[in-house]
């Protein structure tokens, strides 16, 4: 790792690195809008509080979102499968209702006859 | 759109017409300057139905709507930053008219003038080490059972048996003051190299991302023509170090966050 290499390193860095500086740092001045950020502790405690209660409720059993296809790719994928199936049964029905018709016609036209 | 706002960036002494093709926080609005007594203020317009208190109030706690912005607001300062010496603002500083940002200029005029001081010629650069406890404990582990075990010969199951159960509880303990001290005087030895280190709060995994806990966080600030001996010196450690569990992370230049009042 020469000077190059530390030179140009802010990309790719962490989101820590930024918002320990941004949030916590910098010169701090009463703006006209007075606007409360979490600070890096507070937003490090939010996270971990979302992590455990998915962890916790996954651990007795509390789990939809999985299920909830706006919320898991897993069930949105599912979903999707399903609603093509629907689909292919609905075109099928559809095609066995148009041949069902036109042999009755065919029925018809031949009863009609005799 | 609705009331306007200013977001101040930061403050610099130099002028550069490029700062003002750079697109704002909304990625609408450019940045302009602001002068006052040849200092200015880097600002850009903001559409407070979007940034204002109300809007932000739900906004404040929103870790993708943080994590966005951020990502955007420290692409911002960076490239002013490529271009000019500035001393930075906290995020989301906002003003209702120029006229304001001109007074917070006359306000901390001195201030400033002694922030542009310390930093001419400077760079801020961010040092983070992480260690792997199980790898430094693999490696520790061995000498320090030898050491144990021979104090062990002679002596009685039944106390055997308990000095193995503090030992086991102590190592732990051990393990992590060795890490801490190898840390601490690779601070030290960067301290040595820089103009002036500060150190600060170590970042959870939650927010770095990183499995591995981080044991030590410094930002600090050097002269253009050290950086060459630092980067050697990082490297030399980096190689000490790595068998040992120890990863070294260092970025920059940054805006003088750390470094300016």
């Amino acid at each position: 790792m020469g000077v190059n290499s530390i030179n140009k390193s802010t990309s790719g860095v962490g989101l820590g690195e930024i918002l320990e500086k941004i949030l916590d740092k910098g010169v701090v001045i009463a703006g006209d809008i007075s606007i409360s950020l979490a600070d890096v502790e507070l937003l490090t405690i939010k996270i971990r509080l979302v992590i455990c209660s998915i962890d916790k409720a996954q651990e007795i059993g509390i789990d939809w979102w999985k299920t909830d296809i706006s919320l898991s790719s897993k069930a949105k994928i599912e979903q999707e499968e399903k609603d093509v199936k629907m689909e292919e049964e609905r075109f099928k029905t559809k095609q066995l209702e148009e041949q069902n018709k036109l042999l009755l016609e065919r029925l018809e036209k031949l009863e009609a006859i005799e | 759109m609705g009331d306007k706002g200013l977001l101040l960036y930061c403050i610099t002494n130099s002028y550069d017409i490029e700062v003002t093709n750079i697109l704002g926080l909304d990625q609408v609005n450019k940045l302009y300057y602001i002068e006052h007594k040849e200092m200015y203020g880097i600002v850009s317009d903001l559409d407070l139905d979007k940034y204002g208190e109300e809007a932000m109030e739900s906004r404040s706690e929103d870790i993708e709507w943080l994590t966005e912005n951020a990502k955007k607001f420290m692409d911002i300062m960076l490239a002013v930053h490529e271009k000019i010496s500035i001393i930075p603002m906290k995020f989301m500083t906002i003003f209702n008219i120029e006229h304001r940002v001109k007074n917070i200029i006359e306000e901390n005029y001195h201030i400033f003038i002694s922030d542009f001081e310390r930093i001419k010629g400077r760079q801020e650069y961010s040092v983070k080490i992480y260690c792997d406890n199980k790898v430094f404990k693999k490696n520790f582990i061995g000498e320090e059972i030898q050491k144990f075990e021979k104090s062990l010969v002679g002596k009685p199951k039944g106390a055997a048996f308990f000095l193995k159960k503090k030992f086991d509880s102590e190592l732990d303990n051990k393990v992590q003051n060795k890490i801490c001290k190898i840390a601490n005087s690779i601070a030290e030895n960067i301290q040595k190299i820089v103009v002036d280190m500060k150190s600060n709060k170590l970042l959870a995994k939650e927010i770095t991302n990183i499995e591995i806990p981080m044991v030590l966080n410094c930002a600090f600030i050097i002269d253009i023509n050290k950086i060459e001996k630092f980067s050697i010196y990082i490297e030399k450690i980096e190689n000490e170090c790595k068998k040992d569990g120890f990863s070294i992370e260092v970025s920059g230049p940054w805006p003088p966050y750390n470094f300016c009042e």
